[in-house]
This record gives structure tokens, sequence and C-alpha cells, in this order.
């Protein structure tokens, strides 16, 4: 890892990131800085490059140009092997679709990241059952992943993410394929257990209400973040103001 | 990660489970058709390597009859069109030498009889077939002397002087332990071979397909676990243990198969001679080949197929865009076709058919080659008469990716080539054995892609 920049209150920062994927640009300049324990909502229309600028930020993409940190170190310039074991020991996702494994069950997939950071199985299987009962799943851990609801199995994933204490939880249309009552509960449940963590929480989304949980709104539009609108909502935490105030100071620049 | 991969192959529901056997299902078909054909060719050698005791010659009998070695007189007779092989043999001592398969020379008044022999003189009326041979049935004769199970052979008991008087009796004072010479052995060791590479393409091709079942589904799930943390070595780990688990089970499930069938094998005749069921057998070697070898074959070609995927975090896509088969993949099979059909026409009775093996052997290499592009044209064609939406889709996978489309039959080419040669009983065998093998496939695939249809896999 590159050597270590201060950045007061910032754990998660894209600097003028550009993404293209053949001929179509994605991002083309984007920028935004997410503090310690904020939640981050990422908003903008359908193709706006909001989801390639989560995965950016998480590492799945690395982007052309630019600069992506973490934690006072350079992310995107990180091997595909120290980006993997980020992903799992200091990152947690859920996505609205494909990010578990159906065939194992609710407890098999909340304990999977732990078996491969290599924590011992009992241990792993201890600390999915626990999660499950604060996830109101306590009866589901033995159900595989595709016999449950929509929002159970987004529960799950929720559990699955928090289950390793990440630094940051990256989520792309959390609620996307549930209803509105199942949504606010993945959110509730989600936000709440991430800030009892201290996580980040980077949300992409579309949805108004799922957005009004974040300390901070950002909009997306054609690759770029156009607008820093804010409160979500919730009150914002002092080093998520801080991590604004560092983003906005750029933009000017 | 190896318990992890385990844990996935094993308990990972229903739908996994169907998978697991249909893979070794198939994977069981391919071993065992495969192990048959190793077993009949352990039985030819065995057989052309056994000891031809009736490839004695002998001396011209004495007038004075001498202390040591035996009258011999090896003959042939017939009952209802079969061979009977006939000894008429008289000890001149104590340490006479002793033919194959029995223990002591029949005294006289006594003869040994082969099992077939013996059952057919049971089972007949002594004037037409028991009273050819002079005396009581003192035993049978064992396997070292027989070819088969069908064998007729006898070995007669007499005095020396009652032999001597016989036309064609010789001294013998050692009998011959040599094979026979070789007349067909060498073209059938041909046909054998040419049967392995028959079988073996196809069920090479067979396992392969059988352990990428629903690979789809495989790689979304390897996808998941890249996002959870999982790293390339991991996914490598997890997916070779996933098709070794089912190499194993189909091969162990192969093993049995081929023991089950290996009496109505060993009875088949497929050279004409039924085996001894203790001679078909594939050897030790052969077993381990099979139960080590195809899980660590199944394993290689899962990881040579994951070679040729781009596993990430989101999903799984492929590394390249196939190129469309060029008219030049022909040129081999055209060159093939013109050296078999020069080789046939340069083939004698001597060289029994040996010109035109180049031939044989470029024209099977050359419709493995050629055959994306015909498969190309074949669903060029077929898009342009196609009616309906199944029959577009086809066409249009098929034009897609001729070349994986091919490759399921890739196998059969070589086998549709090379087995016409070994013969009607090789073709009918293996015919069956491959339309079992193609029945399984055929019948399973549609069945697994709808249960596994993919997920939709995002990429914004």
């Amino acid at each position: 890892m590159s050597t270590p920049v201060v950045l007061r209150g910032c754990l998660l920062e894209a600097r003028d990131i550009v993404k293209s994927f053949g001929q179509t640009l994605a991002l083309r300049g984007a920028s935004v800085a997410v503090g310690q324990g904020e939640i981050l909502a990422i908003m903008g229309p359908s193709g706006s490059g909001k989801s390639t600028l989560l995965h950016c930020l998480a590492g799945i993409f690395q982007p052309d140009r630019g600069e992506v940190w973490f934690d006072g170190h350079r992310l995107d310039t990180l091997s595909e092997a120290e980006r993997t074991r980020l992903r799992r020991t200091a990152f947690g996702f859920v996505f609205q679709f494909g990010q578990l494994v159906p065939e194992l069950t609710a407890a098999d997939n909340i304990a999977l990241p732990l078996l491969l950071n290599r924590t011992s199985r009992k241990q792993a299987y201890k600390t999915a059952g626990t999660w499950l009962d604060r996830l109101g799943l306590g009866d589901k851990g033995g159900r595989r992943t595709g016999e449950l609801s929509g929002g159970e199995a987004q529960r799950v994933a929720v559990a699955r993410a928090l289950a390793l204490a990440p630094k940051v939880v990256f989520a792309d249309e959390p609620t996307g394929s549930l209803d509105s009552l199942a949504g606010e509960k993945v959110m509730d449940l989600m936000t709440g257990l991430a800030r009892q963590q201290g996580a980040t929480v980077v949300v992409v989304t579309h949805d108004a209400r799922v957005a009004s949980y974040a300390d901070r709104v950002v909009m997306v539009r054609d690759g770029r973040v156009s607008a820093d609108l804010g409160t979500g909502g919730a009150p914002r935490s002092p080093a998520a103001a801080a991590a604004s105030a560092s983003a906005s100071a750029r933009a000017v620049r | 990660m190896i318990r992890l991969g385990l844990q996935l192959t094993l308990h990972s529901g229903r739908e996994a489970f169907v998978r697991l056997l249909v893979t070794a299902a198939a994977v069981a078909v391919g071993v065992a058709l495969l192990l048959g054909v190793l077993a009949e060719f352990h039985a030819f050698q065995a057989n052309a390597s056994q000891p031809c005791w009736s490839c004695t010659r002998g001396a011209p009998v004495p007038s004075a009859l001498p202390a040591r070695g035996e009258l011999w007189n090896d003959s042939v007779d017939f009952y209802q069109g079969q061979t009977i092989t006939r000894l008429d043999v008289a000890a001149l001592g104590s340490g006479a030498p002793v033919p194959a398969g029995i223990a002591r020379l029949p005294a006289p008044g006594e003869y040994y009889a082969s099992p077939a022999l013996a059952a057919l003189l049971r089972a007949v009326p002594a004037a037409e077939l028991g009273d050819r041979f002079p005396g009581r049935l003192a035993g049978t004769i064992g396997q070292p002397a027989l070819n088969g199970t069908n064998d007729l052979v006898v070995y007669i008991g007499y005095t020396p002087a009652a032999l001597k008087a016989v036309p064609g009796t010789s001294l013998v004072t050692s009998i011959a332990t040599a094979p026979p010479p070789e007349v067909f052995t060498s073209f059938f060791r041909y046909a054998f071979l040419v049967g392995v590479l028959a079988v073996l393409f196809p069920m090479l091709v067979l396992i392969s397909t059988a352990t990428r079942l629903a690979a789809d589904r495989r790689e979304e799930r390897f996808a998941a676990l890249r996002l959870v943390g999982g790293t390339p070595a991991d996914i490598r780990v997890i997916a070779s243990v996933e098709a070794m688990v089912s190499a194993f089970l189909g091969a162990a499930g192969g093993t049995v198969i081929f023991l089950l069938v290996r009496p109505a094998l060993a009875g088949a005749a497929l050279i004409g001679t039924p085996y001894f069921e203790s001679d078909l057998t594939p050897t030790a070697w052969g077993y381990l080949a099979m139960l080590a070898g195809v899980p660590v074959a199944a394993a290689v070609a899962a990881l040579i197929s994951l070679r040729k995927v781009q596993i990430s975090p989101l999903g799984a896509s492929r590394r390249t865009t196939p190129k469309p088969p060029t008219f030049w993949r022909l040129a081999p099979l055209m060159l093939g076709v013109a050296l078999f059909v020069v080789g046939l026409s340069a083939t004698s009775r001597d060289s029994i058919g040996a010109p035109a093996y180049p031939g044989l052997l470029i024209t099977m290499a050359g419709l493995v080659i050629a055959g994306p592009w015909l498969t190309a044209q074949a669903a060029r064609l077929f898009g342009g008469v196609a009616r309906g939406s199944s029959a577009l889709l086809a066409s249009r996978r098929l034009a897609d990716n001729p070349k994986a489309a091919f490759r399921s039959v890739t196998g059969l080419a070589p086998a549709g080539t090379a087995i016409p040669q070994l013969g009607h009983d090789y073709y009918t065998l293996m015919a069956i054995g491959l339309v079992a093998a193609v029945a399984v496939i055929t019948v399973t695939l549609p069945l697994l892609n709808r249960m596994t249809a993919p997920n939709t896999v995002r990429f914004e």
C-alpha cells in the first residue's frame, strides 16, 4: 500500500475518477468523499453512473483515471489480491440481486465471508446465529436463501455484510426488488446496525425514501457528482459534515 | 476451502444434488465403456500371450520307446459345426510332461475334457459324441489350456502300445510354452487401439461436458464468492473439488456398472471367443487410472473452463468473443478423405487396409477441425428456414458460438469414422454405449438448463 495520507474525518474518497466501458463513458470526473460513520446516498437517473461510482469506491472496478482513497491509502492502485482482501475484511455488500449463494442456507451465507477469512467454523456459525437473531431471522437459519422472501433474503444480505464488522457497507439499490414495507424494514435494520457498529454506508438508490435514511445525499448525472444535497433527513455526524466540507472545498477549487 | 467446496457440492439442496447425480451418471457411462474396452483389450492380450500347447511338435516315434517323454497325437474333431481340439497322449515314464490345464496326465482309459465339452457330453447321447472318447471322464481341463469358456478340448490317456499304432503320433519330451504365432494379432491390436480411441474421444468429451453442466449457475455462485472476498485461488479450489467429487462418484459408479455387465461382456464373443470373466479385467492399474485419473481429468477440465471466464464480484463474462470459423477448416478433412481413398485403392490382402490408416486418422482429426464451420453453415441454413421462437433462438445460439455447440459432438465424429472399421460386433457394442451416453446428455442437459437458468447478471 502507498504512504498513508491523513484526510481528517474522511474515510473514503473518489477524486476526479473516469471510467469507461468500451466506447461508453460511465464516469467523467466524479468526486465524492464519505466520512467515518457517515451514511451517504448516491442518487441519479438510470445510466448516470451511480453504480459504477459505487463499484469504483468499493475497488470492484478500477478507474481509468483519477484516484480512490480508503482509510488514508490509495485503493485504485492496489493489486487484485489486495482489493479482494479488503472486500473480505473491511467491506460489506448489499446488492439488489445475486449477492447471496442460493444453494446455501441463510446461516451458511452469513458465515461465508467469515469462513473465507479463516475464522473457525464454530465461531463463524456462532456469529451467523447471533446476526440471524438480531435481524429477526432466528428460525430461518437452516433455510436456503432461494426459499426466503425477498425481504428476508435482503436481511440475510445485511447480516452477511455486517457480520465481519466492516468499515464500509456498500449497498446498491438494496430495496429495489422489495415492496415499501419490506424495504423500510431492511433500511431500518441496515442503517441502524451500521450506526451501532460505527460503519460507513454508501447506498445507491433512485428512491427518495431510501435516501432519507442517509446523512447526506449526492446526485450523479452524466458521470459526474452534480450536487451535494446535504442531509437526507437523519442527523449528520461531525465526520460526515467534515467530509462534505472537504468535498465541497475541492469542488470549488 | 476444500471443506467449503465439499459443502457446496454435497449440501446445496435438491437441485444441486440432482446436478451432481446427473453429472456422476454421465461420467459413469463413460467410465463403464472405457473399462469395457480396456478389459476386452486385456483379455485379448492375455489370450494372445497364452502358451500354445497345441503348437508342440514331436519327433518320429522310434521302434524302441524311451523311458521318458510321452507319445503325443493332437488332432481336431468336429461336432455340429463346433471344433473339438483333441490330444491323445500316453506317458512313457513318471516324468512325462503335463500339458496346460491339468495336474497329471490322464491314465489309460481316462480323459479330461474342457468344461464346455464336459457339459456337451452330458447333454447329448453318447453315441453321438461320448463314444468318440474312450474311457471315463476323470476331470476338467483348466483355464490355462483354454482360450475361452466355449473351447471344446479333450485330453485322452492311452497305453504307449495302443497310441504308437495310431497314425500321426509323435514322441514329445517337452511341451511348447511359447504363445501361438501372430496371424491376426497385430490386426486386432490395431483394431483395439482404434476402438480405444473411438471410445476415448467421446468419453473425454462426455466427461468434460458433464463436469461443466450448469456452468452459468456455477459461475454466478463463484461471482458471489468473489464479492465477499473469495480469491481466484479459492474459486479454483472449490471448482476443482466440485468437479472431482462428481467425477469420482461417476468413476466409482462406472466401475460398478462394468463389474455388473462383465459376465455379459465376457460372453459376448466380440472376436469369436467368449472370454473367461477373470481375463476380462482392465487390471488394477486400469481401475486405479479410472478412479484417480477421471477425477483429475475432470478437475483439469473445470480449471481450463474457468480460465476462459472472467469471474468478477459482479458476475461472470467470457474473456473473448469467439471468432467465426473459416472455410479453411475444411482443408484437413478434404486431405484426409483424399488420402483415405488413395489408401483404400492401394490396400491389398496382405496389408489388411494399412495404407488407408493415415487417411483415416487425418479424416478423424479433420472432422473435429471442420465441425465448427459445418455447424455454423448448418445453423445459417437452419436459421433461414426456422419457424417459431425456439427454432430461431436455437439457430442464433448455434451461429453465435458454433465451436461450443460442436464441442459436445466432437468425440462422436472420430468414433463415427473409426467404429465401422472394427466390424459389426464392435459397432453394435459401441453404438449402444454411445447412444446411451448421448441419451443421458440429451435428456438431462435441457432439464438442467431449465432448472439452472441463470439469474440476471448486472453490469452498470
